[in-house]
């Protein structure tokens, strides 16, 4: 019993950081009707760019690369990580969708494909710095976060015998960051004018520009907001993981894709109950013995969704206009 | 209409470019080399040097083995050329690099076999990519002396294709055995990387000869490499309840692995083999990995003086580095090479392939080596422990194997 | 030319191009003649990145659906075709069968095994892409994308824990023939033959199999490229709906061009399997990225292009590693760096590639007539039927029936409780202010909305579950309110592609060129220029849809639509943008249509003009209710209208 229900919190805080991605893709994806596949990079970039940022406070306080970090360093690595992926999600959209918003979807597409390779294989390149090493293929360590002497990546009720159930810091930090997104994200689109804005273009793009919203702002903003939303669940990825590489993005990436497409791609709430439920479809194959397919089990799904209920479930099947 | 007409003046332009640009560099490609190949043998003499071939993985997913692998073999062959080279020539050793893919490797070793003439091959560390350049060497008769690659049946795939390491059967006799006489435990769980042939094979070996030695195998979990999360199955594993965990994996995961074992409660040690080997485990492992252990080519503290030796020559070339297990087993191939080629007095493949099957106790600095009737080495291992963040040789395996190496 | 000797005529030129590859192969497998075995390599790797292209283009650039699993399917055919070559369990029996019983030498029992597993291959990598095409080829293109690399990822994991295929540690197949000879196979009688074809030869498969190989998958692109199914394609990439709308089965094309893609990337993979290392981990993502970038960068659509672009971009890497003008850990590290730069590049600036659709043959178009409408002289032709003849329907119930159909856009109701009868040859007017639900009707009817409620039948039977393109095939024809030509393709090719349902030579007769393809494609060419001379059109045959003015491009679309032969049409605002003297040539033309084809023809309109003019009866629509239905005259009068509607018209008018 409590295997299953460590199984159950190992699926909540994997499915946790799937739907904290999945909401970003979501929310480009309602506006655009873009799949951003960059999505998971700027991800990846986030998880770099909190790493080295605690590096950078780390050396200026005078303490040694791989030292316990406090609390304030991590929230101070993870803003620097939300400003630095808001302007790679903004330059992206600017630089690259936007003069493709007129041309055919393909185009975008195949853009959106470049776009992910490019920070993928651009970050895979080593850069040595003041003997530094930064970037490169091989993993890069990321500090723990310490609270006095309790580390975060511990369970929180130190277990003397192996059947205890074990929750870490870092589930909780997964949990909450999620939780809070959600709701933020949930609050800005429901209840403010941009929110009302975003929602217009989503359902009707021209329609929106006539009412007098400033069509690209509010395209700008989105992917802002979806970037230094990936940033958050990237910087959380490297507390939890503690090891990070360029390729890190891809496979969650694609897993919270498909958590959009299970919770309706383009509804908020959707993402976020469908990248749990992946988590815990994950953890349920690993129990039974299948983990080596977990990642086949995830595109399964997908495409029984597809075959089944392609708007997923809590999408309405809205005809495409003609 | 005059748009459809620079369109199609477009058009023309650029296939005439692209069908030049494609012709001539094919041509180029074939024009400086063709007719002269596929000479049985190797000419890897003419002239005053003697070319020997380093295929390895210097760029890459593992870039390090291949850096590192070329770094003992460059020192060897500095050693040697100071020496006075072999048969009164120096060594020439002619790098190719296959970027860690095995499909780059035909086009690598057919580069080293064909343009530039080698003689024989040290590489690839990786038993797939070794593999990979086998059926090319075996066909042109050049010699292909593996350092690193353990997998069983590498040596079936020709006549001509050796290994100085030892092999996947040796290293997981030792690990089991280790397991069930040095530290008398009987429950162990083995969790492997299922889509690594080298995680699987030594899984095998180990679940046999653990059984064999009187333990017993309470649950065997998969993982897939490169992935993040093993909480689930290390769930399973601890449901288990086992009194260790053999974990013959690669480095980039135990040191995601064993930080969440320990997160769970799991707090039994966890063996491994030459995969764990690399200073990444230490550093990036931090307390998680302390009272585990693993089978190595060598120890860097080893006291024999032969190992010293070696160590204090590749600090005063490489800036005071010190030499990982990839190294020291390049470093050692290359001389077991060296050493036939003398005995042979000859540059050509067969005849190098005749003394390479013919060592006998070479002294090596992983300890003396011989290369037995399957083209294998017979040689002895280290079983290394991780003690608060350092490792320390706890016990010399396998030299029932081959004979002591003098102290 | 007749179509007889042109049928011919294509099989002698495969013919002499067989030949010539048989007399030309012997001499690039000497490795003391043209090519090292170093370059023999890169050369077979160019004809696999070739066919590889082609293939992808079929999928990619004339069918407009993104599959990022090539790599997928190769890797599937590159294994399978290497069990059945290097798996004693496979390669023995087939070994007696061959050289046992048939007495061929141990070479060409190993060439006809090879043979095998391409066919394997092929049959193998049909039957995954029918399972992966199936479901996600009927919905958005963004899921084919998602789905495809999902299966890529699939292959690879699964491979990769197959103990039998090696997991990642890799399938060669001399190497597999090797071990089995070490493993004891040195003791059976075939041991020692096996051992030394396997030694001492240098080239498994030879260049004249890769060469026909290449040859095939090029013909097979063009020759469809180049016909019916070809042009349904190009129409499927430029528009989807207007497609169905035309009559065009789209999932079933998509799925046929995506099958025939994944099988040739299958063959690649069983060519690459006879003397390439397989390995799972090579199949992953970035192939079938590079792959992509072939085509992109070459030009979609253009075999040309992709080809030229997978031999420049699979050539260039050695000649850099081999003559060493840069370091391979920069060129390494920064290859991957430059190919997705490149991407993004030629999608912001080079979007068409460099080819564009364009093929090398095309240069040389202008000095070719075959390719030009053939002269009336043909008697053949001239015994055939002109469609343009009026056809008599029959004159029996409604032709098309709406009764109580309902829309519903989530809390919205578009259509509300609509209902209409259309008797042959009638001609009604459909009418009411911006948003009134309109052209929502016109879409149930056409069935590119399913109606939350009511039915919708032709000819009495009902159309509720029909596709837009069944619903076409049973004479409904249809405008687009914001016109939705091909707008990329030529005049001409856009009437053709409307004629789409009355061909009947499919794939096969395209790909073999009969003689019955060539009678119907020179047919399809009359019947649409007539269609063009109809409308005024012909001159502008060759010229690109988008170039036309806007007139030009409304009265194109109502050619396009008769030229599905309807017995229903509707036209969506026709007269909208035009000047008083168009829409007067436009209102006698309404007129003289339903004259000449026997039409029924229901029209959306905002021009009272052109409504009252020519339409003998009205309905009229206010926030998707019905609010009035009648002659003229009567809804001038009735004051419902008045209120909603003409209030607001008259003033303008």
């Amino acid at each position: 019993m409590t295997d299953l229900l460590q199984q159950l919190l190992n699926g909540l805080a994997v499915g946790s950081t799937y739907a904290l991605i999945a909401l970003g893709y979501t929310m480009v994806y309602g506006v655009l009707r873009l799949i951003n596949f960059a999505h998971g990079d700027v991800f990846m970039v986030g998880a770099f760019v909190g790493c080295y940022t605690t590096r950078f406070i780390q050396q200026r306080l005078g303490l040694s690369d791989v030292a316990d970090q406090s609390v304030a360093t991590a929230a101070l690595s993870m803003l620097a990580a939300m400003l630095a992926c808001g302007a790679l999600g903004y330059a992206i959209e600017r630089l690259c969708y936007r003069p493709l918003r007129k041309a055919s979807r393909l185009a975008s597409l195949i853009t959106a494909i470049g776009v992910s390779l490019f920070l993928e294989y651009l970050l895979q390149i080593e850069w040595h710095f003041h003997g530094n090493r930064f970037f490169g293929p091989t993993p890069t360590a990321v500090p723990k976060i310490a609270i006095g002497r309790y580390e975060f990546d511990q369970a929180i009720l130190s277990i003397k015998n192996a059947t205890g159930l074990s929750v870490s810091g870092n589930d909780l930090l997964t949990f909450g960051a999620t939780l809070f997104c959600l709701a933020l994200l949930f609050y800005i689109v429901r209840f403010t004018r941009t929110g009302k804005a975003m929602r217009a273009v989503s359902v009707n793009y021209d329609a929106a520009r006539l009412m007098g919203i400033h069509i690209d702002r509010i395209i700008s903003f989105t992917f802002i907001l979806g970037s230094a939303l990936a940033a958050v669940g990237g910087v959380i990825y490297g507390f939890r993981y503690r090891s990070i590489t360029p390729l890190l993005g891809v496979i969650p990436g694609l897993k919270a894709f498909i958590a959009a497409v299970i919770g309706g791609i383009g509804n908020i709430p959707g993402a976020a109950v469908g990248g749990i439920i992946l988590g815990l479809v994950e953890a349920f194959v690993a129990y039974f013995g299948w983990s080596e397919y977990q990642d086949a089990a995830a595109f399964l799904i997908l495409i029984l969704v597809l075959l089944v209920r392609p708007e997923g479930i809590f999408g309405k099947a809205v005809p495409e206009k003609v | 209409m005059t748009q459809r007409m620079t369109r199609r003046c477009l058009l023309a332009a650029t296939a005439a470019t692209l069908t030049f640009a494609s012709l001539g560099s094919l041509s180029s490609c074939g024009g400086g080399d063709g007719g002269s190949t596929t000479q049985t043998g190797g000419g890897g003499g003419s002239g005053d040097t003697i070319k020997i071939g380093s295929l390895q993985s210097t760029t890459g997913d593992t870039s390090t083995f291949g850096q590192s692998s070329n770094k003992g073999i460059l020192l060897a062959a500095e050693e040697q050329n100071a020496q006075g080279g072999i048969l009164g020539k120096k060594i020439d050793i002619v790098q190719a690099d296959d970027q860690s893919q095995a499909s780059q490797v035909r086009q690598a070793v057919l580069k080293l076999i064909e343009q530039d003439h080698v003689c024989a091959i040290l590489g690839e560390v990786a038993s797939g990519r070794t593999a990979a350049a086998a059926p090319d060497c075996q066909r042109n008769k050049i010699p292909l002396l593996s350092p690193a690659s353990t997998r069983n049946d590498i040596t079936d795939l020709g006549d001509y294709i050796f290994r100085s390491c030892f092999t996947d059967a040796q290293q997981g006799k030792w690990i089991a055995d280790f397991a069930a006489q040095n530290l008398h435990l009987t429950r162990a769980a083995i969790f492997t990387d299922s889509q690594n042939p080298y995680s699987e094979g030594l899984s095998k070996v180990i679940d046999k000869e653990f059984t064999a030695a009187g333990g017993a195998i309470v649950i065997h979990e998969n993982y897939a490499g490169g992935n993040q999360d093993f909480q689930s199955q290390l769930t399973n594993i601890r449901a288990a309840d086992p009194q260790l965990v053999f974990l013959p994996g690669y480095y980039t995961d135990i040191v995601k692995i064993l930080p969440q074992a320990r997160k769970l409660g799991l707090n039994v040690p966890f063996i491994g083999g030459d995969g764990w080997d690399s200073d990444v485990t230490l550093k990036q492992g931090g307390d998680a990995v302390n009272g585990c252990y693993y089978t190595n080519h060598y120890a860097p503290d080893d006291p024999n003086p032969r190992v010293q030796a070696f160590v204090k020559k590749f600090q005063q070339k490489y800036d005071g580095e010190t030499p990982d297990a990839m190294a020291v087993l390049g470093y050692d191939a290359a001389n077991i090479l060296f050493a036939a080629i003398q005995r042979a007095d000859s540059t050509d493949g067969r005849d190098i392939r005749e003394a390479l099957a013919k060592t006998t106790n070479f002294p090596g600095v992983t300890g003396n080596i011989t290369i037995d009737a399957n083209r294998n080495a017979k040689k002895p291992g280290v079983v290394l422990e991780i003690d608060n963040g350092k490792l320390k040789m706890v016990a010399r395996v396998g030299e029932s194997a081959a004979s002591a190496p003098a102290h | 030319m007749t179509p007889a000797t042109r049928s011919w005529f294509h099989l002698a030129t495969i013919a002499v191009l067989i030949g010539l590859i048989a007399a030309v192969s012997p001499a690039l497998d000497n490795p003391r003649l043209l090519m090292s075995s170093l370059t023999h390599n890169t050369f077979y790797d160019c004809c696999i990145a070739v066919i590889l292209a082609v293939s992808l283009n079929l999928i990619l650039g004339l069918t407009g659906q993104f599959s990022l699993g090539h790599a997928g399917f190769m890797a599937v055919g590159a294994y399978t075709a290497a069990v059945i070559t290097g798996k004693p369990g496979f390669f023995l029996p087939q070994l007696t069968f061959w050289h046992a019983h048939l007495g061929l030498s141990v070479t060409a029992s190993f060439t006809c095994m090879a043979v095998a597993g391409m066919l394997a291959a092929m049959l193998l990598c049909a039957f995954l892409g029918l399972l992966v095409g199936l479901p996600t080829l009927r919905l958005r293109g963004d899921y084919l994308a998602i789905a495809t690399l999902g299966f890529g990822e699939i292959v690879a994991t699964v491979i990769g824990n197959s103990e039998y295929l090696g997991r990642t540690f890799g399938l060669r197949i001399d190497n597999m023939r090797q071990l089995w000879w070490a493993e004891g196979g040195k003791n059976t009688p075939f041991g020692p033959d096996v051992i030394a074809y396997n030694n001492n030869t240098l080239y498994f498969i030879s260049s004249f199999w890769m060469l026909l190989a290449v040859l095939v998958t090029i013909l097979i692109v063009r020759n469809i490229k180049y016909s019916t199914t070809g042009r349904a394609l190009l129409a499927i990439r430029e528009d989807p709906i207007a497609s169905e709308a035309v009559g065009i089965p789209t999932t079933r094309y998509k799925i046929a061009a995506f099958v025939i893609g994944a099988a040739l990337a299958g063959l690649a993979g069983a060519l690459y399997s006879q003397y390439g290392d397989l390995n799972p981990n090579s199949y992953r993502f970035m192939y079938s990225t590079m792959i992509v970038l072939y085509v992109i960068l070459g030009g979609q659509g253009s075999i040309t292009g992709s080809a030229l672009a997978a031999i420049f971009l699979t050539v260039i890497p050695p000649i850099l590693e081999r003559n060493t003008l840069v370091p391979t850990d920069i060129t390494e590290r920064w290859r991957p760096v430059a190919y997705a730069l490149l991407i993004i590049l030629a999608m912001l600036f080079m979007r068409h590639g460099i080819f564009g659709r364009y093929e090398i043959t095309d240069l040389f178009a202008p000095f070719l007539n075959s390719r030009r409408p053939p002269t009336t002289q043909d008697s053949e032709l001239r015994t055939q039927p002109s469609p343009l003849s009026p056809q008599h329907a029959t004159p029996s119930t409604p032709l098309l029936s709406a009764r109580d159909v309902t829309m519903q856009f989530g809390g919205l109701k578009a259509v509300d409780d609509f209902s209409l009868a259309l008797a042959p040859g009638e001609l009604v007017g459909l009418i009411g202010p911006n948003g009134a639900g309109k052209t929502t009707v016109f879409n149930v009817l056409t069935g590119v909305y399913r109606p939350t409620a009511g039915r919708v039948a032709i000819a009495d039977h009902s159309a509720r579950h029909l596709r837009p393109h069944s619903i076409s095939k049973r004479g409904v024809a249809r405008t687009f309110q914001n016109i939705r030509l091909f707008a990329n393709l030529s005049v001409l090719d856009n009437v053709q592609i409307a004629q789409h349902m009355h061909h009947k030579q499919g794939i096969p007769a395209a790909i073999l060129r009969t003689p019955a393809f060539f009678r119907e494609e020179d047919k399809s060419r009359k019947n649409a220029l007539e269609y063009l001379a109809l409308f005024h059109l012909e001159h502008l045959a060759d010229a690109c849809a988008s170039s036309l003015s806007y007139g030009d491009q409304r009265r194109l679309e109502i050619a396009r639509a008769l030229a599905t032969r309807p017995r229903i049409l509707l036209l969506d605002e026709p007269a909208a943008g035009m000047n008083p003297t168009e829409k007067r040539s436009l209102m006698d033309m309404i007129r003289s249509l339903r004259q000449r084809f026997g039409l029924a023809i229901l029209l959306i309109e905002h021009d009272m003009k052109v409504i009252m003019g020519v339409c003998e009866r009205i309905v009229v629509l206010d926030y998707g209710k019905t609010i009035a239905t009648g002659t003229p005259d009567q809804i001038r009068r009735n004051p419902a209208v008045i209120a909603a509607y003409l209030g607001a018209a008259a003033k303008e008018g």
